[in-house]
């Protein structure tokens, strides 16, 4: 079965007064579906323009990317629009991607009905339906971003980025700002997404200790390129390159 | 002997908020030389119990009960008292070192400037003691960063910069707010060596706080578990990990171990 992901020769280049920087160097992946493949680096290693570059969030220097199949870089118009509905994203941040005049429930319906997927009527139970699954309630949907904790505002964003009903979530250092308990829980409720809808996770983060229970492969960043990539337990066990020994030794354990 | 530090029905409540109180009844006390961490999740009221240790408070809050440091009560001392002890006794270092600086006056002049406000008068020796101290606290190149702005360093750079702040008059207390929480992981190991360091060396006491169960384990010998404003657990950090009291505690320890050893 072909990937849903296909990343070949990735180049993303910025260029500023100081010259030209290669954010993502000649990267080339595959993302399998239903796995999670956890991208690891510290932070300038590319990791977060990589994710953006698979969305066409930021223009791509050369290369290609492929999803189920087709060329991401080529899509244009409705071909494009409904690559949108299909690939989602959620960032780390929901206090930057929430708009906080919304209302959640306006908020989660919103790419319904951009995308027109279903009558106002059935728009209306969808939200509600998706607030339960990510764990808050239905009667949340009248209420703004700011009467939430940081952890049910991220379980907002879920439900937004669920509402269309996509095949493939980047989610962007999506844990890192919460708290440990609550990152916990909300890496539980990933999980249960996952297994429940047929997910594919690109889960981007800066931190191993974040990745070891949810990822099937981990790819590590370093420098704009891919410098180690293997399956979870494999590289906690008998990490290769420098920076995945450094990033492994850097995780502060516990000794139990 | 009395202890470094001691808190006594530490109590804090929104000056204005009918009834909103962020810490209920907190006391505990730490020895010279001890590292201890507070363990809380966001909202626990772990910052506001950091920022009350210097008596920093906001206006908006009031404090009432003791907080004693080296035998002078904090919360009703002056701001000249205050301001007397900290930074020279007593220093803080938080979590966003950006927020923190100055983005007009070069590093270095910025920690010097520690120095001249505790007494010293030659500006020359204070940003040399400040240039030392940056080196010390591991910032790599520290002659020529010194003269930079904040904004010109990595975020990981900036933290030892405060770091450097805070321990140029080798205080005997540091309380440290999520010091490490915005930094990579590889620079927040270093981050906890230098802490380890200077608290291994000197005998500096360390007041740590954070919402990360490892990150205290790995610094302090003893936690105290912050829960919706009050104390609800103190205990060695081995005992804390092997049996925790406290139904949060047990979900930390058990969100830990899970996260630790997946399945």
């Amino acid at each position: 079965m072909t990937p849903l992901l296909e990343l070949r020769d990735l180049v993303v280049a910025y260029r500023s007064a100081a010259g030209v920087t290669h954010a993502v160097d000649q990267v080339s992946l595959d993302v399998a579906r239903g796995e999670t493949l956890a991208l690891v680096g510290e932070s300038g290693s590319g990791k977060t323009s990589l994710g953006r570059a698979v969305l066409r969030l930021v223009p791509t220097t050369s290369g290609t990317v492929r999803f189920d199949g087709s060329d991401v870089l080529a899509l244009r118009e409705d071909a494009l629009r409904a690559f949108r509905r299909r690939a989602q994203v959620v960032f780390q941040d929901p206090n930057a991607s929430l708009d906080p005049r919304m209302r959640v429930g306006d908020i989660v319906r919103e790419g319904i009905e951009i995308h027109a997927l279903a009558s106002p009527e059935q728009a209306e139970l969808r939200v509600a339906r998706l607030l339960e699954e990510v764990g808050l309630t239905p009667s949340d949907a009248s209420r703004h971003p700011h009467e939430f904790s940081g952890g049910e505002r991220q379980r907002i964003a879920i439900a937004r980025a669920l509402a269309v009903e996509p095949e493939f979530l980047v989610l962007d250092e999506a844990v890192s700002a919460l708290d440990l308990l609550v990152r916990a829980q909300v890496l539980d409720l990933l999980a249960r997404l996952q297994a429940a809808r047929g997910l594919t996770y690109l889960f981007i983060a800066h931190d191993l200790a974040v990745v070891e229970r949810i990822a099937t492969r981990v790819a590590v960043m370093h420098q704009g390129r891919v410098v180690e990539c293997a399956p979870t337990a494999e590289l906690f066990r008998a990490p290769q390159a420098p920076v995945t020994q450094a990033l492994l030794a850097a995780i502060p354990r516990i000794d139990w | 002997m009395t202890p470094l530090l001691s808190v006594e029905a530490l109590r804090v409540d929104v000056a204005r908020g009918a009834g909103v109180r962020i810490l209920e009844d907190v006391s505990f006390s730490l020895s010279s030389g001890e590292a201890v961490g507070v363990l809380g999740a966001s909202g626990s009221g772990k910052t506001t119990l950091a920022l009350a240790m210097l008596g920093l408070l906001p206006p908006t809050l009031v404090a009432r009960g003791s907080v004693h440091f080296e035998g002078h009560e904090v919360l009703s001392a002056s701001r000249g008292a205050r301001r007397a002890v900290r930074g020279r006794r007593c220093s803080i270092v938080f979590q966003e070192p950006l927020t923190a600086l100055n983005p007009r006056m070069r590093v270095v002049d910025q920690v010097a400037e520690v120095a001249l406000a505790h007494g010293e008068r030659d500006g020359r020796r204070a940003r040399d003691a400040a240039v030392q101290m940056m080196e010390r606290v591991g910032l790599a190149n520290a002659a020529a960063q010194a003269a930079r702005l904040p904004h010109e360093l990595s975020g990981g750079e900036r933290q030892r910069v405060l770091l450097a702040m805070a321990l140029l008059l080798e205080p005997a207390l540091l309380i440290a707010d999520e010091p490490t929480s915005a930094l990579d992981v590889t620079v927040q190991a270093q981050v906890l060596q230098v802490l380890r360091a200077q608290q291994r060396e000197r005998g500096m006491s360390l007041l740590m706080v954070s919402h990360d169960l490892g990150v205290l384990a790995v610094l302090c010998s003893r936690v105290l578990v912050l829960h919706e404003g009050r104390l609800v657990e103190d205990a060695p950090t081995r005992q804390l990990l092997e049996t925790p009291a406290h139904p949060f505690t047990r979900a930390i320890v058990a969100a830990v171990r899970r996260m630790e050893r997946p399945a």
